[in-house]
């Protein structure tokens, strides 16, 4: 049980750029707070200076207000389970699980109910002497969550633990964590670089790019209000589609004229817009502004179908994929690719011509100098 | 073709086998003959086997008291030689050796590659000031003496062998270790140490079988006190004879240690030879 507070933090390897830039966040008490970015941003890296394992560079890192930068990751009462496990191969299950309790110095009925309470949680009661080499992915998996938990430390680090799990798996272990936290209430910070995995479980998720904290908040949070271009394509399956368009605005109609060779316009009535987006939006009148759409929010249909309506543009179907329970297929408008997730009940083919719509409260809109989501009040 | 290209390898393979196994087998045959066939010409593949020659070298014979005890002394003297020099290397080089793989300081590589170096230079470059300094230092024929300057056998291998493999074991057992509460001295010593003996029993047997063929130290810093095996064979070869037998039993008696080394380890042998290089 523990506040974790990251003040201005910075880390340095040696070369010219930080690997992580100064970022702040504060994990509350109890919060499970999901580090989420692609590889290489800096996630690790702030995880394992939270447990000790790398300096801090430059900034305070508190645990419940207590500054931690120079403590031993011994003095830490910080637990963390690596990506790759790092169980001690010579000892059994149970002498892992037990190791962490050892050195505390309990007693050996102190430390063989705390193992087997521990190993009950995680349904690892029935391997506890076995050894770890001759464990499934998901068993090392759970005996090195068991190991990092039976010491009740202040806060739990998780490096990735799912990345090596099958993915038939994915879920339950998915699922046990999630129960690991509700039980024990336990601060956890959680390092991962699938936005699923981070959005199924976080109370609040920090995205990061580059060394930098792109934004904090929930799930929600990040999905319906994207401070950039970045979070909105990161946070969401498949990718947001982003196409750089020229904006104008008449008396009754949005014209957004998609780039690329041919005249191609996606039409929205005035009536249609809320008056904080015409606002909002006004400024890019006559110029170039990036719009994205989410492929759940494309609607795709058969050119010989209906047709005529103002908001669909023409397109030439590309690829056809056919998922378990949607159908995703790719569309070129003008020379710009999007991406659509389709109901089952309509088949496609390659090159299969096809017409998109979209409505424009599910539109967002970015600057395209600063990438910066162009935000109104949404309905 | 595929037929052709097999024989040729096997070929090649019979033809290294008799290179490196013919003298072997060669001085195994000769400590069995008696003097007549041991110089008969041509060498005789077929004779009358005799135990002659190993009754003399433990006194059982006529003759036999004063080599038996010039080659017992000797071979007790590189058994102390060897078991020291290994010994010291471990209490020196694993912990450098670990150091050098986990910690980072500055000048680690040149370190390491000192160490190296001294495997670079033959021994008989650096013999004569070497031999004019232990006589000013008292440690001239001395064992202590012998122990030091065969770490400069010892002590390279134990370091490079180890570290390389203190770098396989993955880094993240210790780091879970420290997080789990252990200092950097206990987790050494419970989790690394644990999983680092085979690489301790190859890199020790490796560095006792280069100590227990050195030839030139013992010739130039050991007499009659600590006279290695090595040496101990060049007394066979008086002024009027050489007692090629007796040499040559002496010699299988003295490699026995050896092989019984290599076997024991030769599973991870190759893994040490490489240095982890190929992983």
């Amino acid at each position: 049980m523990a506040t974790l507070r990251l003040e201005n933090v910075h880390k340095n390897y040696g070369i010219l750029e930080d690997a992580v830039k100064g970022i702040s966040f504060t994990c509350n008490d109890g919060e499970l707070m999901v580090l989420l970015g692609p590889s290489g941003c800096g996630k690790t890296t702030t995880l394992r200076m939270i447990a000790g394992l790398e300096s801090v560079t430059d900034g305070v890192i508190k645990i419940d207000g207590k500054v931690i930068n120079n403590l031993a990751p011994q003095q830490r009462n910080v637990a963390m389970a690596f990506e790759t496990y790092a169980l001690y191969p010579l000892l059994s299950v149970y002498k892992n699980i037990a190791f962490p309790l050892q050195v505390m110095k309990l007693s050996k009925a102190e430390i063989d109910r705390r193992v087997r309470e521990v190993a009950e949680v995680l349904s690892i009661t029935d391997i506890l002497n076995n050894l770890p080499g001759r464990l499934s992915g998901g068993e090392k998996q759970r005996v090195s969550l068991a190991r990092a938990l039976v010491r009740e430390p202040t806060i739990f680090l998780i490096d990735e633990p799912l990345s090596h799990i099958d993915a038939d798996l994915h879920y339950r272990a998915r699922a046990l964590i999630k129960h690991i936290h509700v039980t024990t209430g336990t601060t956890m910070v959680y390092v991962t670089h699938d936005q699923k995995e981070a959005v199924a479980l976080a109370d609040r998720l920090i995205l990061m790019n580059l060394g930098t904290i792109q934004q904090i908040g929930t799930p929600q949070d990040l999905y319906y209000h994207p401070v950039n271009l970045f979070v909105a394509s990161f946070i969401s399956e498949p990718p947001m589609n982003t196409i750089l368009t020229r904006l104008e605005m008449g008396e009754s109609l949005l014209l957004l004229h998609l780039q690329g060779e041919g005249q191609v316009i996606l039409h929205f009535s005035v009536d249609e817009i809320p008056s904080c987006a015409q606002h909002a939006l006004y400024r890019y009148h006559g110029k170039e502004i990036i719009m994205g759409v989410r492929p759940q929010n494309v609607r795709i249909q058969h050119s010989a179908k209906g047709g005529g309506i103002l908001k669909q543009v023409p397109g030439k179907l590309l690829v056809y994929e056919l998922l378990v329970n949607e159908g995703i297929a790719q569309v070129l408008v003008n020379g710009n690719k999007f991406e659509c997730v389709t109901p089952l009940e309509t088949t496609f083919r390659a090159s299969d011509a096809v017409r998109l719509a979209m409505d424009f409260a599910d539109l967002y809109f970015f600057d395209p100098q600063t990438t910066n989501h162009i935000e109104y009040k949404r309905r | 073709m595929k037929r052709n290209s097999m024989i040729v390898t096997y070929l090649f393979m019979v033809l290294l086998a008799v290179f490196l196994l013919g003298p072997l087998v060669w001085i195994v045959m000769m400590s069995f003959k008696n003097p007549q066939d041991v110089i008969a010409v041509p060498p005789k593949l077929i004779f009358k086997p005799t135990l002659d020659n190993y009754l003399a070298l433990f006194g059982f014979s006529r003759g036999g008291m004063v080599t038996a005890g010039m080659f017992l002394s000797s071979f007790k003297n590189t058994l102390i030689i060897s078991a020291g020099s290994v010994l010291l290397s471990m209490i020196i080089g694993v912990p450098a050796a670990y150091a050098i793989a986990r910690l980072s300081f500055s000048a680690k590589e040149n370190f390491a590659f000192l160490y190296l170096s001294f495997r670079f230079v033959p021994e008989i470059t650096i013999i004569l000031p070497l031999y004019i300094i232990y006589q000013r230092i008292n440690l001239y024929d001395k064992y202590i003496g012998m122990i030091l300057i065969y770490q400069l056998i010892s002590l390279p291998l134990i370091i490079w062998i180890m570290r390389s493999f203190f770098e396989e074991i993955p880094i993240e057992i210790e780091q879970a270790a420290y997080l789990d509460g252990y200092s950097r001295f206990q987790t050494m010593w419970r989790v690394i140490m644990p999983l680092a003996v085979g690489g301790i029993a190859t890199a020790s047997i490796l560095a006792s079988i280069f100590c227990w063929n050195n030839f030139i130290f013992g010739l130039m810093l050991g007499s009659n006190n600590t006279q290695p095996i090595t040496v101990g064979l060049l007394s066979f070869m008086g002024t009027s004879e050489v007692q090629w037998g007796m040499m040559a039993a002496a010699t299988v008696i003295a490699i026995i240690p050896e092989i019984i080394m290599v076997i024991s380890v030769q599973r991870y042998l190759i893994r040490g030879l490489t240095f982890g290089a190929v992983k």
